[in-house]
């Protein structure tokens, strides 16, 4: 019996796939590009729509009760006109095509920036299409919302951004796509929910610590000594070689000044999950990701030990978005 | 939650919101008193300049202060502020003010809807062609307005010059052009109601026409006034010109000044007092509202319809005012016998003529009656004296307190309405029964239409008299004097007094343009209940009754919905772009390989399908895989590949020959 009734479910749910696609897809997240058609586009009249039609219906009355058939036909030409908005409506919001987002990463607690690119299959230019995000940690529903035109065969990025309250991945979730062109009378939407995700990067630790100075190893010292880039000058110390002794600034000081060469290698810094003992996972990761920003800004090589990966030592971009990924992705985040 | 303050208007949307405004205002300005036309129009033009500068709220005691003036001015126009014409002022002057709050969009579709709603109502006043046409001009306007009130993006900043004015205005008159078709089916085909559901009082305003008094100079203004007064379509070839006098009211009562109608004049006729010689000819009018009751007909009507009454004097009056369009079907008869016998209250009143006026006149009309004893000789001399030494003109030399005296023995200039005044005095003085009739003379005959247009500047007053054995006998006194003013119109006559835009050939062309008024007339506003019924009858459909027209309505807009829809849903087939195109030509290539690409399926999950079959040569193999790196690169690493570097790609394609693993 209960058998029977889940293959009817399905042949049901199916059916409603194949027919009303926009209906499942609201909760199924596609593949991009994702192109609106006529079985994924609805209308409802607007709120200005309903007050329009009384509005109509008023005159109507009114050139009929006086038998005022200028009149009638001027109502008649009006309503007309805004009923057929329609579909101008449907036809703004028919053959639009998202065609690839672009996010950039940043950390949470900021806001993601999105690229959505839009393109139009028509000939035509499309007016006054409206987009907002409507995913679920986005609280407030009543931003405005982000107006843009497609120009005809053509593609159009839209900017738009997405709070990112946790590190992790972040589905984009669902877009809502509409429009009320040409005269406001008629509600044209759709809903977009892309299978994309963004990487948000994990929260920065306000007021961290300085970097952690001497990363200790021997082998860092020794190599430091094997730069050849000059770097500065600094106290002697008891053991450095005579050939290293800045002799003509040591001169003018009262003790002596000892070059030091800097390196690649010379100078990188070891950020150490191990270390930071006392802290728990979250706010070790806080840190780490804090002490990477650190030593992007000051051109420091780094190297990060997690757990379960070792990353570097290494400097720029990709080092740097390998280890905020590597942070970011950090289990133990109930995501 | 915290909801965001609704953007203000730009000036650019206030403007078109203001111009919708204004159109609708515009359009009452012709029947509103020259006081609220111009309160009106103060508002509208210094909402708009109010906005350039500021756009915050208004003060409430300011629209206080504002609706409580208007209402001075409007009870002080018309004393009360219930009716058609107050409440029309009232709804302009409400949208007025609706523009001075104007300052987000909702405020702006409040505006806009009730402009509408302004605009049509205009209708009620005047439902001529031209004025139709300029209100459906004022739609297009608001069309525009509600475009322009979507919102644009930011970025897209619209040059500010009076070209980008235009486009919109063009779309909203394109919109217009494609709602024709749907509008007409409901126009066709909406129920036309039976009665009124409510009725305004006061519906009746100051329309020009004929009056049913006549004093020195009341006809004056109507005969330079080009407008239609009725449209007439004859059965039959039209009578000449010469016979077309178009009875109106019959003015028998006179106090030195006005003639005026005889109060018992609507009394039935005797059915014997009409014999008609001859016979009678069938022909429709179609009468512009005059907001009077009484009708014209040729002289002398014989057969009219059940609604309509003739009085004892041969007028055709109806029940209700004509306030809008009205269409009859008259027959008379040109040639007749009317009251043989003349009762004797009648005869009385056909003689009266006030104490102490006009001495000269009656002293001139008892010599005649004295010398020449004949009825008929009375009123030749009374013609030959015209004939003699008077002149037409339209713009006589004024009259003093014995205007008829004045006129015959000092002034003898004048028009219709003096010599008939006059030619009634000299009769009664001589102890003929006379009397005035108002109404028209002439017209000018469509050739194309097949009609005959009857113009305000056709108004004329001529006289009958009663005669012994002939009964009211038509004398037009104008005739002894200006026999052209019979044959040609009175504008022809009066040659030289008229405007530049009077002139010949302007009429003429003007007479030619009618024919269009006409066929607006006829299918537009005249298209009441009983010919929307007989709408279907070349189809063999007698009668539609309503539910029917509801049926009818229903299908004929669902018919052009559908063939909107199909013209919305309509997708077409365009070549893609050059870089789908190239890569689609890949896929197809390899789809006889490893079957075709799902539809979900993207380029790289492809080639990794690709790879893992490996059923290609090696060295085809890596080409196909430089291929898809190719064009991952092209769609999705640059936002924009140059085309150059997509034909490079399309070349691969081509060039690339499968080549199985042997």
């Amino acid at each position: 019996m209960s058998s029977t009734l889940t293959a009817r479910k399905s042949t049901l749910l199916q059916m409603a796939e194949r027919r009303l696609p926009a209906l499942t897809r609201l909760k199924r997240t596609e593949s991009l590009p994702i192109l609106l058609h006529r079985r994924r586009i609805y209308v409802v009249p607007s709120r200005f729509g309903l007050i329009y039609s009384f509005m109509l219906l008023v005159m109507l009355i009114g050139a009929l009760n006086y038998a005022n058939n200028p009149g009638l036909l001027l109502t008649c030409l009006l309503g007309a006109a805004a009923y057929q908005s329609v579909f101008a409506g449907f036809r703004t919001l028919n053959r639009v095509e998202l065609r690839s987002i672009r996010t950039q990463p940043c950390h949470a607690g900021d806001n993601l920036r999105l690229s959505l690119l839009f393109a139009s299959a028509a000939a035509a230019p499309k007016r006054s299409l409206r987009l907002r995000m409507e995913n679920a940690a986005n609280a407030n529903a009543e931003t405005t919302p982000i107006v843009f035109d497609l120009p005809g065969d053509d593609s159009q990025a839209v900017e738009t951004t997405l709070p990112a309250p946790r590190r992790g991945w972040l589905p984009i979730g669902r877009v809502r796509v509409w429009t009320e062109y040409p005269y406001g009378l008629f509600h044209v939407w759709s809903w977009l929910h892309p299978d994309q995700r963004a990487l948000v990067y994990p929260r920065l630790e306000t007021n961290a610590p300085a970097l952690p100075q001497n990363g200790g190893e021997a082998q860092a010292q020794t190599a430091r000594r094997n730069g050849d880039e000059f770097g500065l000058l600094r106290e002697y110390r008891a053991g450095d070689p005579c050939r290293l002794i800045a002799w003509k600034a040591s001169a003018r000081q009262d003790h002596l000044l000892v070059k030091e060469f800097e390196s690649q290698h010379s100078r990188e810094i070891m950020l150490d999950w191990h270390r930071l003992d006392g802290l728990d996972d979250e706010a070790r990761i806080s840190r780490l990701a804090a002490w990477i920003e650190r030593a992007e800004t000051l051109q420091t090589p780094y190297l990060l030990q997690l757990p379960q990966i070792r990353l570097g030592p290494a400097l720029g971009p990709a080092h740097r978005h390998a280890c905020l990924r590597e942070l970011a992705l950090m289990p133990g985040h109930a995501t | 939650m915290s909801k965001t303050r609704a953007p203000t208007l730009t000036i650019r949307q206030f403007s078109f919101v203001g111009a919708a405004v204004l159109a609708a205002t515009l359009a009452h300005a012709p029947h509103l008193p020259l006081a609220i036309s111009a309160f009106i129009l103060a508002m509208v033009a210094i909402s708009w300049a109010r906005y350039r500068r500021t756009d915050a709220a208004l003060p409430g005691w300011v629209k206080l202060a504002l609706i409580a003036a208007f209402l001075l001015i409007l009870t002080a126009e018309y004393g009360n502020v219930i009716g058609r014409e107050p409440g029309s002022a009232l709804a302009c002057a409400m949208l007025a003010l609706k523009l001075l709050e104007t300052r987000i969009r909702r405020d702006a579709f409040a505006a806009i809807c009730f402009a509408s709603f302004t605009l049509m109502s205009a209708l009620l006043f005047d439902t001529s062609l031209g004025f139709a046409l300029a209100t459906f001009a004022g739609l297009a306007l608001l069309l525009a307005a509600l475009r322009e009130l979507e919102p644009r993006p930011a970025a897209s900043a619209i040059v500010p010059n009076l070209r980008s004015y235009w486009p919109p205005l063009r779309a909203g008159f394109a919109a217009l052009g494609l709602a024709v078709p749907l509008a007409l089916c409901g126009f066709l085909f909406v129920p036309r109601l039976d009665s009124p559901l409510w009725r305004t009082p006061g519906d009746a305003g100051g329309r020009t026409g004929i009056s049913d008094t006549m004093s020195p100079g009341s006809v004056q203004s109507l005969l330079l006034d080009d407008s239609a007064a009725f449209r007439v379509g004859f059965d039959g070839p039209p009578p000449a010109r010469a016979q077309l006098y178009w009875r109106g009211p019959v003015l028998t009562n006179y106090d030195g000044e006005t003639w005026t109608r005889r109060e018992s004049g609507f009394a039935e006729p005797d059915a014997r007092a009409v014999n008609a010689n001859g016979p009678s000819i069938g022909y429709e009018v179609t009468l512009e509202p005059t907001d009077k009751t009484w009708l014209f007909a040729l002289d002398l009507p014989v057969d009219i319809p059940l609604e309509m009454q003739r009085g004892n004097d041969m007028s055709v009056i109806r029940r209700r005012p004509v306030t809008e369009l009205f269409r009859y079907r008259v027959k008379s008869a040109l040639s007749y016998r009317f009251d043989s016998v003349l009762p004797s209250d009648l005869r009385r009143a056909a003689l009266a003529l006030p104490d102490d006026f006009n001495p000269r006149s009656v002293a001139q009309g008892k010599t005649w009656r004295s010398e020449l004893h004949d009825d008929q000789a009375i009123i030749d001399a009374a013609l030959a004296l015209f004939h003699a030494s008077f002149f037409y003109t339209l713009s006589p030399p004024p009259l003093g307190r014995d205007s008829v005296d004045d006129f015959l023995f000092d002034t003898k200039r004048g028009f219709c309405e003096h010599y008939a005044g006059a030619f009634v005095v000299l009769m009664r003085a001589a102890g003929i029964p006379a009397r005035v009739v108002t109404g028209y003379q002439g017209g000018y005959f469509h050739r194309a239409g097949n009609y005959l247009l009857v113009r305000q500047s056709d108004a004329h007053a001529w006289a009958e008299v009663w005669l012994t054995g002939r009964g009211w006998v038509r004398v037009d006194p104008t005739a002894a004097v200006s026999p052209q003013r019979i044959e040609l119109g009175a504008q022809a006559v009066a040659f030289g007094e008229r405007a530049w835009y009077q002139s010949d050939w302007l009429l003429t062309l003007r007479n030619q343009i009618d024919l269009v008024n006409r066929g607006w007339n006829n299918l537009i506003v005249q298209f009441n209940g009983r010919r929307q019924q007989n709408l279907l009858n070349p189809f063999g459909i007698d009668r539609i009754d309503p539910t029917t027209l509801v049926w009818l309505l229903i299908g004929t807009s669902s018919l052009l919905l559908a063939a909107a829809t199909l013209w919305a849903m309509r997708t077409t087939r365009r070549r893609a772009a050059p870089l789908d195109a190239a890569y689609d030509a890949l896929c197809r290539k390899l789809s006889r390989i490893v079957g075709p690409r799902g539809a979900g399926e993207g380029p790289r999950d492809y080639a990794a399908r690709l790879r893992t079959a490996q059923t290609l040569s090696d060295r085809c193999a890596g080409e196909v895989q430089r291929l898809f790196g190719d064009y991952v690169g092209l769609r999705y690493a640059r936002a924009f590949s140059t085309a150059q570097d997509i034909a490079e790609f399309a070349r691969s394609v081509r060039r690339l020959s499968i080549e199985t693993r042997t």
